[in-house]
């Protein structure tokens, strides 16, 4: 068991700056995390920084400074009102890319965590971090008995940064076919690619493309899903499918399992022929490390957007527009809106609309009569080099994050007006009472396994009967 | 994530209707995680065919992050006509019924109860 740690980048950001203010002393905090298991590997997921003043930690009777029983216990006892697990964090000052914990620390944490997982209660672990500037070491007590070495913490901003409590080996030679790229971001950057799970959702016209090249990257793992069949009118935008797969009804996601082997024998490819609204795709989903988000539906946008706050998974959602009023061309735009955890979330942005998720939701027989204007249902105009613009944006966004080259900047939600070429970038908004990035308690952001995602159970709407109306109140039969 | 046959918001959400309206309240659940709902007896205008009437609605899977919409009453109430713009017949899961198409347009999942859009409807039915 290697349990890990994710934090967003503004937090580590505030954490590493209350760490090392520079007067070369040790400080402390705690965090409080969600929980997730990935690969029954227990992942904790920061939700609340708090800053610990230097009364909080003081000289220490054991050790050089220890924390305050006061601040545990006020911070244990918010930790168990919240079911979260509790992490005590400190600073080894002049500790580089290399850092452990002491063997007062280690003394320290038996003494203090068994009493701790009493307080914190629920099953949540609790744990001890030390950081150096950039490395950290640390150990996770599952309960009195299990107790874990941290393996790393992945610090989820406009770049990625993986700390650990030593700097990697040193990255060995690329395969020759990745030469080229490698020469911009260097053979380490090439093994994070191998090392991470992508998550594609929806394999059409643009998650073809992205599919496509996140294989020549050399993504070491890609989960694609899609629950629909190729059709003639695909065959214009689906890279990969053939006229042969429209006259078959192939299934999109076996298009691009077939697509990725050719380009890649090497990679693992799983293809879930599915729905993300499903609960256990949407757990598959959760255990990625970026989510590509290519549908045009507003439940899989929900699901998505919410899987990467209540995980802290970075995900980025595309998209392309036709307005075309009066059937006249008003504007022809393509959209790419990163959601990385709390910082552009879709909801915040007004991009899940409850109308049209009512309206998803709804029966074929509600939808008619939902329609008051009885308008046709309008096929959208959909063109490959939309498709193509969003894809290479997003699948770029994406290996800047990877690759630890993001900008400042770069996350910006940002339209493409594709008649002008100009780029519009949006300034991400914050609503402070969202449910999926909110501070409120009710919000699940960090919560991880105990988000509740908004997911269907009974699988796939497809194969739901919906029952007839059954229950007949007393006033009705009064009525009849 | 879910109990048996309804998520855990929506059970969530059921039982707080069920602390205001009682044994009025009859449920269905809808095999996705979400539920029919009915509650009975809910008080309508005196210029209306009956002095009460059943409410049924459903709360989605997806709730909270999506309110119920619409609800619907059955069509042997008759509202005086005109019927508000609102209001129009269908049949609705095997039923001639009302569809009252009220959205809460402000809805904050984080914040808002499933109790709160019940009242702005039943108020509303009042004013009709």
């Amino acid at each position: 068991m290697k349990p890990r740690l994710r934090i967003t980048g503004a937090d580590y950001e505030a954490l590493h700056a209350h760490l090392f203010p520079g007067d070369g002393d040790e400080h402390a905090a705690i965090l409080l995390a969600g929980r997730a298991s990935v690969a029954d590997n227990p992942t904790l997921l920061v939700r609340e920084v708090h800053l610990l003043d230097t009364d909080e930690f003081p000289p220490g009777r054991y050790g050089y400074r220890q924390l305050a029983a006061a601040a545990l216990a006020r911070l244990g006892s918010r930790a168990n009102d919240e079911g979260l697990a509790l992490i005590s964090c400190h600073s080894h000052p002049g500790s580089g890319d290399r850092t452990g914990l002491s063997r007062d620390d280690l003394a320290g944490h038996r003494r203090v965590f068994p009493h701790l997982l009493d307080i914190v209660a629920g099953g949540a672990p609790v744990g001890g971090i030390a950081f150096g500037e950039v490395s950290a070491a640390g150990e996770i007590w599952i309960d009195r008995v299990h107790r874990h070495e941290l393996d790393r913490i992945d610090v989820i901003g406009e770049s990625h940064l993986r700390l650990r409590d030593r700097p990697p080996a040193d990255a060995s030679t690329p395969d020759p076919r990745f030469d080229r790229q490698a020469r911009m971001f260097g053979a380490a950057g090439q093994e994070l690619l191998a090392d991470m799970t992508v998550a594609v959702i929806g394999l059409g016209g643009g998650g073809s493309i992205v599919n496509e090249q996140l294989c020549h990257l050399g993504v070491g793992r890609i989960i694609g899903v899609d629950f629909d069949r190729v059709e003639h009118h695909n065959l214009s935008r689906i890279v990969g499918a053939v006229p042969r797969d429209a006259r078959r009804r192939r299934k999109k996601v076996k298009v691009a399992a077939r697509l990725a082997r050719r380009i890649d024998p090497s990679i693992g490819f799983e293809a879930i022929d599915g729905d993300i609204a499903d609960p256990e795709i949407a757990e598959l989903v959760s255990g990625s490390d970026f989510i590509f988000l290519c549908t045009d539906t507003i439940s899989s946008r929900l699901v998505a957007n919410a899987i990467a706050q209540a995980y802290l998974i970075p995900m980025v959602q595309i998209g392309a527009k036709v307005d075309r009023p009066n059937d006249r061309i008003s504007s022809v735009y393509v959209a790419v809106r990163p959601s990385f955890p709390r910082h552009g979330c879709l909801d915040c942005a007004g991009m899940i609309d409850q109308v049209a998720l009512q309206k998803e939701a709804a029966t074929e027989e509600e939808r008619v009569a939902q329609n008051y204007l009885n308008l046709p249902d309008v096929v959208d105009p959909s063109v490959v080099t939309l498709n193509g613009v969003a894809a290479s944006a997003a699948t770029n966004l994406m290996l800047m994050y990877a690759v630890g080259m993001g900008q400042p900047g770069h996350l910006a939600h940002r339209l493409f007006d594709a008649r002008s070429g100009c780029w519009l970038a949006l300034e991400p908004r914050h609503d402070s009472a969202c449910l999926w990035c909110g501070p409120e308690s009710t919000s699940r952001f960090a919560r991880g396994d105990a988000a509740h995602l908004p997911v269907r159970i009974g699988g796939h709407r497809s194969r739901i009967r919906l029952p007839r109306l059954l229950l007949r109140p007393a006033s009705a039969r009064r009525f009849a | 994530m879910t109990t048996a046959t309804l998520t855990v918001e929506v059970a969530a959400a059921l039982a707080e209707i069920e602390g205001h309206y009682g044994r009025r309240v009859h449920h269905e659940p809808d095999g996705q995680g979400g539920t029919l709902v009915m509650i009975d007896e809910i008080e309508l205008p005196p210029t209306w065919a009956g002095p009460s009437a059943p409410l049924h609605f459903v709360i989605p899977f997806n709730f909270p992050a999506v309110a119920p919409y619409p609800y619907y009453l059955p069509q042997d109430v008759q509202p005086p006509a005109p019927w508000h713009q609102a209001m129009q017949p269908i049949e609705w899961r095997g039923m001639p019924m009302i569809q009252v198409s009220l959205r809460n347009a402000n809805w904050r999942p984080a914040q808002d109860s499933i109790l709160g859009c019940l009242m702005q409807v039943t108020e509303w039915l009042r004013s009709q």
